[in-house]
């Protein structure tokens, strides 16, 4: 693994909304690198896949279950030209939390296009729908793979170990963009601890732009204030751990994962602290305006999110428009709390002209996100000035 | 953990089907409008997924066979009409008091002294899934130590008026609620993403069955053995009110169960246990009943399709409808679904072709797509596509801390396309 150490603003313009999440008004999102520095893959057979090597062929055992895991790194079956390439390699991210500590992560760096760019999230991968979609991960210290969550290729590129293998050196996940939506990708080897340590970040899928203008989906919204709100939380014993053992737990140990007790809590991110606005993250648009936000909830947390003096609309959920005969938009009152399971994404549209919003100009609406234990549902450490589970940031009109 | 003997189910333990088509003769009655079930309530012994075993409870059918009738966690699937006359007799065979209860359907509280018997009688509730449990002392204890099962309830009018099958009692659903499920039943089968014509409709499990192949009992749990560590066989449970006064807060769980296994142990099913995976072809519509009886909070994460949320508990105690089964007028196809304590979920898994397989290729000029070159056999990637679903919350994929993943983890199988399961029958 080589080392970068995130440093406060260093967010280059590439791509306009990154990961950190900077708004940016905009009519055409960036597409992801479909023509990078380095070209497509190009027409060549991908040739022969060793299927009893990997899961879809070999025998399952209550050994390769998890402990010895298929790994490797086959050719991608039925390979096909792509328009949409990515890489992705491992890198280690230092993260200076509120109290001063600082906390190793990992993150899904960029070699291409985004050297010194923010790795927690990990760079966004934006496409366009019916984009081909190559990601190439470039494995080190060990395996890892990539599952873009909420994306459904074959079993092979679906970045499950014990169903087909893990990335020892480098392989290329090859899929085709059905669904305009918002999506994620993280590693799903060990991933009790590889997700913990901070190894995803957002996928998004753009619908094709209709008269120049890129809209929510085909047929849906069109936005003119665009952020993306990925929650986390962490927990230092878990950070520390997996730093020194990539595999820790996977054979027998008894490393005490089933208990997660969480000290920090991020947005796209940015450390927070309860009652301290995370100003990084907050939002400003001007009256008129349409503003669409990407909520992903990373955490091992229940998520309750709550918009105070604004009315929002969930326009698409886990990267599937709400535009079907058997579903549409779901309407949220001001101030009324909702959560969010580990892993679900919300696609909210805030409608500043909307007859509930209009009035509500000139002000920093405040967002609230509270972090709630997974079995009690205590928000976590409850009245601790510094480690408390809850965040907040402004929607300011 | 140990390296447990994990051949010991042997070639003679692997299910046949995986289709749990059990010999419910006691459920016969269902289809008249009476129907009489017998439970009992004893110890069992689980094996966990590392090879500890730990003491359970159980519910064991009479009239069932094979470990139902001994005793088995979960408890036997029940099924019933909506609308009939339900009578349960529950035996108790321990030395202590039990409780029973159906959550949400009035009249269904008793309880059981040791070694005595007690008899319930219902009108089954509106169609839907419903858990039943041991809620003696309003504690989860019981119910986390193996005494819960579900209850389905069929619906007496589920068909749609194009002729559409579905889980539901239609003219009991809101009007927007029924027009959002037929829109859905109607769609299987005619659309260009749900295809299959007659054959594509969702159909319901026999009266009789516990699972059936479009239709999967998923029953999550978890395991905090210094819980279990209390029961001794044949005895009360030992008393300890440190550990059992606030069950919740105590509870810290080390092994994560769909039907009362996990990890390797889910990755195919067993004669007499209930089945969990689904292994369907293209356009065979499959209805997942899940319901969580742990205290844990999970976030059940399907891979290969978006699920359609159908109905679920409202949970919010500050809702109007607390309590309460909602069917929405507004179903969300998720890839991820939250399963709180005692959350109820049905979700539809359309068996669809796997969306952003290459479906253009190649990009620039396209002739076809991956999926049918696969059906052809032109492709390299065999058949089945096995996807997993897990708990996202990852704290649930481990088994005594560690051994990621032998926690909530199983996986559904695309065994080939559309009509495929004809044509393998020739
Ligand atoms: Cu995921
Ligand atoms: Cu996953």
């Amino acid at each position: 693994m080589t080392t970068t150490t995130k440093t406060a603003g260093a967010t280059a313009a590439i791509g306009g909304t990154l990961a950190a999440g900077g708004v940016a008004a905009q009519t055409m999102p960036p597409l992801g690198p479909n023509s990078t520095a380095v070209p497509g893959p190009g027409d060549y057979n991908g040739g022969s896949v060793d299927f009893t090597r990997t899961g879809v062929k070999g025998k399952e055992t209550f050994g390769n279950f998890g402990c010895d895991t298929f790994d490797g790194n086959p050719n991608t079956p039925d390979w096909t030209t792509a328009n949409a390439y990515f890489v992705r390699t491992v890198q280690n991210v230092d993260i200076t939390m509120p109290d001063g500590k600082k906390i190793r992560c990992w993150g899904f760096g960029d070699p291409l296009k985004a050297p010194g760019r923010e790795l927690l999230p990990s760079p966004v991968i934006r496409v366009q729908e019916g984009d081909l979609v190559h990601v190439k991960l470039q494995s080190s210290k060990g395996t890892h793979t990539i599952h873009h969550h909420g994306i459904e290729p074959t079993t092979m590129n679906d970045g499950v170990g014990h169903v087909s293998f893990e990335v020892k050196d480098d392989y290329v996940y090859q899929f085709q963009a059905r669904h305009a939506g918002t999506f994620f990708y993280h590693c799903h080897k060990n991933t009790v601890t590889h997700f913990e340590m901070g190894l995803y970040g957002l996928l998004i899928v753009d619908p094709k732009p209709e008269n120049g203008r890129v809209l929510a989906y085909a047929g849906g919204p069109f936005y003119d204030v665009e952020k993306f709100w990925v929650l986390d939380d962490m927990d230092p014993r878990w950070h520390q751990i997996t730093n020194l053992d990539h595999d820790v737990g996977l054979c027998g140990d008894d490393a005490g994962l089933n208990i997660f007790e969480p000290k920090y809590f991020l947005i796209s991110g940015t450390p927070t602290r309860p009652n301290v606005l995370a100003d990084k993250q907050k939002i400003v648009a001007k009256p008129g305006q349409k503003i669409l936000i990407r909520l992903l909830n990373a955490s091992y947390s229940v998520l309750q999110v709550m918009f105070e003096g604004l009315e929002v609309q969930v326009i698409s959920v886990d990267g599937h428009a709400l535009n079907k005969p058997w579903n549409k938009w779901l309407t949220i009152a001001p101030g009324t709390p909702f959560t969010l399971p580990t892993a679900q994404r919300y696609d909210i549209l805030i409608d500043t002209a909307s007859p509930a919003n209009q009035a509500k100009t000139g002000y920093a609406h405040k967002v609230h996100f509270e972090f709630q234990h997974w079995v009690t549902r205590k928000v976590h450490n409850a009245g601790d000035k510094m480690y408390e589970g809850r965040a907040f940031t402004t929607i300011t009109i | 953990m140990k390296r447990r003997d994990f051949l010991k189910y042997g070639a003679a333990g692997l299910a046949t089907a995986g289709v749990g088509l059990s010999p419910f003769e006691a459920f016969a009655q269902a289809l008249t409008g009476t129907a009489e079930i017998k439970l009992g309530i004893t110890d069992v012994e689980t094996r966990l997924v590392d090879g500890d075993k730990v003491n359970m409870l159980a519910f064991k059918l009479y009239g069932g066979a094979g470990p139902l009738a001994t005793g088995r966690v979960p408890g036997p699937v029940l099924r019933v009409r909506e609308g009939s006359t339900v009578k349960i007799t529950l035996t108790n065979d321990r030395e202590e008091a039990h409780g029973f209860e159906i959550t949400g359907v009035p009249g269904t509280k008793t309880q059981i002294a040791p070694g005595g018997t007690s008899t319930i009688t219902f009108t089954a509730p509106v169609a839907g899934t419903y858990i039943y449990h041991d809620s003696l002392g309003d504690t989860p204890l019981y119910r986390i130590l193996g005494l819960h099962g579900v209850l389905v309830v069929e619906p007496l009018n589920g068909v749609t008026l194009l002729g559409s099958r579905t889980p539901y009692s239609l003219d009991k659903l809101a009007p927007g609620s029924r027009t959002a499920v037929s829109a859905l039943f109607d769609a299987l089968g005619t659309t260009d993403r749900f295809q299959g014509g007659a054959d594509g409709k969702w159909v319901p499990a026999p009266l009789t069955a516990e699972a059936s192949i479009r239709e999967k009992i998923w029953i999550c749990s978890a395991i905090d053995p210094k819980f279990n560590a209390l029961i001794e066989r044949g005895k009360p449970i030992v008393l300890n009110p440190a550990l059992t006064t606030n069950v919740v807060d105590n509870f810290v769980p080390s092994y994560f169960t769909i039907n009362n296994r996990s990890g390797y142990d889910l990755h195919a099913d067993y004669d007499g246990m209930l089945p969990a995976i689904a292994k369907n072809y293209i356009g065979e519509p499959t209805l997942f009943r899940i319901v969580n009886v742990g205290l844990a909070h999970h976030a059940n994460h399907f891979h290969g399709n978006h699920l359609m949320e159908l109905a679920r508990v409202d949970l919010n105690p500050t809702s109007s409808t607390y309590g309460q089964m909602i069917v929405p007028e507004n179903i969300f196809e998720v890839d991820t679904t939250a399963m709180w304590p005692m959350q109820r979920r049905d979700l539809l898994l359309p068996f669809e072709i796997p969306p952003d397989i290459p479906y253009q290729i190649p990009v620039s000029s396209p002739t076809g797509g991956q999926f049918q070159r696969m059906v052809n056999k032109q492709a390299q990637e065999p058949f089945p596509l096995r996807y997993v679903m897990h708990c996202h919350t990852e704290m649930s994929q481990t088994a005594a801390g560690g051994n990621y993943p032998q926690g909530m983890v199983c996986h559904w199988e695309v065994l080939g396309g559309l009509g495929g399961r004809a044509k393998v029958a020739g």
